[in-house]
């Protein structure tokens, strides 16, 4: 077991960049919304009001995409959460935390 | 990993850290949703702080470039006019959850003994986030703003024997100018922030040495509630929360966007339809009840005068309630319950 | 080949994986927040300028002229073209002055020395001074990248 403990934390460490820099380029590669309405007021002609629109469908579009792709990536996040929160919950309970001594009753439903 | 960790305990000593938040107890109970706010509003204040200073690396606060700066932000810099916006709609959502995490403690009475210090020091934090939030609305200099400061710096003239100092204060001068932006600008980014930790930190030290406060109802009876530790249980809780949070402040930035108006002109007149951000909408329309002159005094020195005394009540409310569970109590819930409808009937009707 | 026991405990499993996704979805942020402290700047391709304003120009005599950001100079040489410099020293970019006298280039930061040419000849200066391609276009006097 040892030597495969070993090759555990790299692995651990290498799936970890891998995760972050694979979601760090699909985030940078989606068509985040470039600077609409590129109209700036500083014409000295007639200062215009500067609303924020979308210019093209394609940034429309792009906007839609990565205000989806977050809130995918929520959703897994707060799947994940759960999963974590039931086991702190039950590690808990069971009472194995440190400078717990035995158990706790099962938890009245919060 | 470990190493690292073991390294800064021995250093810091973490492992404090740690025991703490698990020995923090959070009870579980039928309120204990409104335990979430109080850590939200840390969400976007810490929002805020990020897009703020990315703002500053381009903001000029003079009256020449303020607009015009802004502008840039909005249309050279990349992606500016997200950041603008997410720092816009944060405000909203911060005031916004200081105001429930308010109403909840005011509801559930949680500023019974021992926890007058931390109603007061948080009613504090509320009038440091509406000072933000008016500081940052005069930034980007555009009709709207200029005369929403106008009207806002305005008001203070009316209290007696201080009242022109004051204003002079706020102003820099008896006009709105340029000295005006800077003064808000260095308090906006400098002056409230520390006035912010400062406050903070004793509000979360008096939070921490309290420990949550229970119901009213459960704390008569007293029930021992399941609690469970505030690190990790409650912590993981919060963070979904602040995910949750995080995807709507997105949205809504990204598809809400805040526009910009043209620059400023000192000399021009009032723009049609003027009004300050929706906070200050109740204290807004208030004021435009009060008639001009009410038994021989100026309307207007009655009105702040009623809106002090008011925010006074706010500040006080734990040694007027002192007896929650009475008649007495029920009394002044109901009474908290009428300012609340007041607030956003009031709020209502100015936008109508 | 089946292995007895697992890899990973579940704990260890479960760590990892909200850690990943978290700091994926922290990295998401990372991109767009990192663009927009680094605006894009670029010089500009080429300048126009009225060629009424250095048709006037003397030999060995400079006149100046903005290259976007940067300080720009523009000079008769001895065959009467018009030669055209980035005026920013190569040491620690302060911006250079010429010296008709001396013919020569002057950096008065840290004492460097260009000649007419904008070669470096003295002092810190590692390399010349950057040459801008000058050319005629009717009114105008279009001011270029070389090369």
């Amino acid at each position: 077991m040892k030597t495969r403990r070993s090759v555990l934390r790299p692995a651990l460490l290498v799936f970890l960049l891998a995760a972050g820099v694979v979601s760090g380029v699909a985030g940078a590669v989606q068509d985040v919304p470039k600077p609409p309405a590129a109209k700036p007021a500083v014409e000295a002609a007639a200062p215009k009001e500067i609303h924020p629109t979308f210019l093209t469908p394609r940034e429309k579009n792009g906007a839609y995409v990565f205000v989806g792709w977050i809130w995918l990536s929520i959703g897994v996040l707060l799947y994940v959460l759960r999963l974590k929160v039931k086991e702190a919950d039950r590690v808990f309970l069971a009472g194995f935390y440190e400078d717990q001594e035995g158990g706790k009753e099962p938890a009245k439903h919060a | 990993m470990k190493k690292i960790r073991t390294w800064l305990d021995d250093r810091l000593g973490l492992e404090a850290l740690s025991r703490f938040g698990m020995n923090k107890e959070v009870p579980q109970h039928g309120h204990t949703i409104w335990y979430y706010t109080g850590s939200s509003i840390l969400l976007f204040l810490g929002i805020q702080i990020v897009t703020g200073v990315m703002l500053a690396l381009y903001f000029n606060p003079t009256i020449k470039d303020a607009n015009a700066s802004v502008g840039r932000i909005m249309t050279e810099i990349p992606l500016g006019w997200i950041i603008r916006s997410i720092h816009s709609w944060s405000a909203t959502f911060m005031i916004g959850l200081v105001l429930i995490h308010l109403l909840s403690i005011a509801f559930t009475k949680a500023y019974r003994p021992p926890r007058e210090a931390t109603w007061m020091t948080g009613v504090l934090l509320l009038c440091v986030s509406l000072a933000f939030g008016f500081t940052g609305y005069l930034l980007p200099w555009d009709d709207l703003s200029l005369a929403a400061t106008k009207v806002g710096t305005d008001i203070p003239k009316a209290i007696p024997v201080v009242g022109t100092w004051v204003t002079s204060l706020l102003r820099g001068g008896e006009d709105v100018t340029g000295d005006t932006i800077s003064r808000f600008f260095i308090v906006h980014v400098c002056v409230l922030p520390l006035a912010i930790f400062a406050v903070l930190g004793i509000h979360l030290f008096l939070v921490q040495r309290h420990g949550m406060s229970l119901p009213l109802e459960a704390e008569r009876r007293k029930e021992t509630l399941q609690s469970l530790p505030f690190w990790p249980n409650f912590m993981l809780r919060e963070a979904g929360v602040w995910l949750v949070l995080l995807g709507a402040l997105l949205t809504t930035a990204i598809f809400l966007a805040p526009s910009l108006g043209p620059a400023a002109n000192l000399m021009s007149p009032a723009p049609p339809g003027i009004k300050p951000e929706w906070y200050f909408l109740f204290m807004f329309q208030t004021l435009k009840l009060f008639p001009s002159r009410i038994l021989g005094i100026n309307g207007e020195l009655v009105a702040v005068a009623v809106m002090a005394a008011g925010f006074f009540l706010v500040l006080i409310l734990p040694f007027l309630d002192n007896r929650p569970a009475e008649r007495k109590g029920r009394i002044i819930t109901g009474v908290v319950y009428a300012t609340f409808a007041y607030t956003i009937a009031m709020t209502i009707w100015s936008l109508l | 080949m089946r292995l007895q026991h697992s890899l990973f405990t579940r704990r260890v499993f479960l760590n990892s994986l909200l850690g990943g996704s978290l700091t994926a979805f922290a990295a998401i942020f990372i991109g767009p927040l990192v663009k927009f402290v680094f605006p894009p700047y670029k010089e500009p391709d080429e300048v126009k300028l009225a060629a009424a304003d250095y048709s006037g120009l003397p030999a060995n005599e400079v006149k100046g002229f903005a290259w976007g950001n940067k300080p720009g100079l523009i000079k008769r040489a001895a065959d009467g073209s018009l030669v055209a410099f980035v005026a920013v020293c190569s040491h620690l970019d302060c911006n250079v002055t010429y010296l008709p006298a001396e013919r020569k280039f002057y950096c008065a930061c840290h004492k460097g020395w260009y000649d007419e040419n904008g070669t470096n000849i003295a002092g810190p200066p590692p390399s010349p001074l950057r040459r801008l391609a000058v050319s005629l276009d009717g009114e105008s006097l279009v001011v270029k990248k070389q090369g």
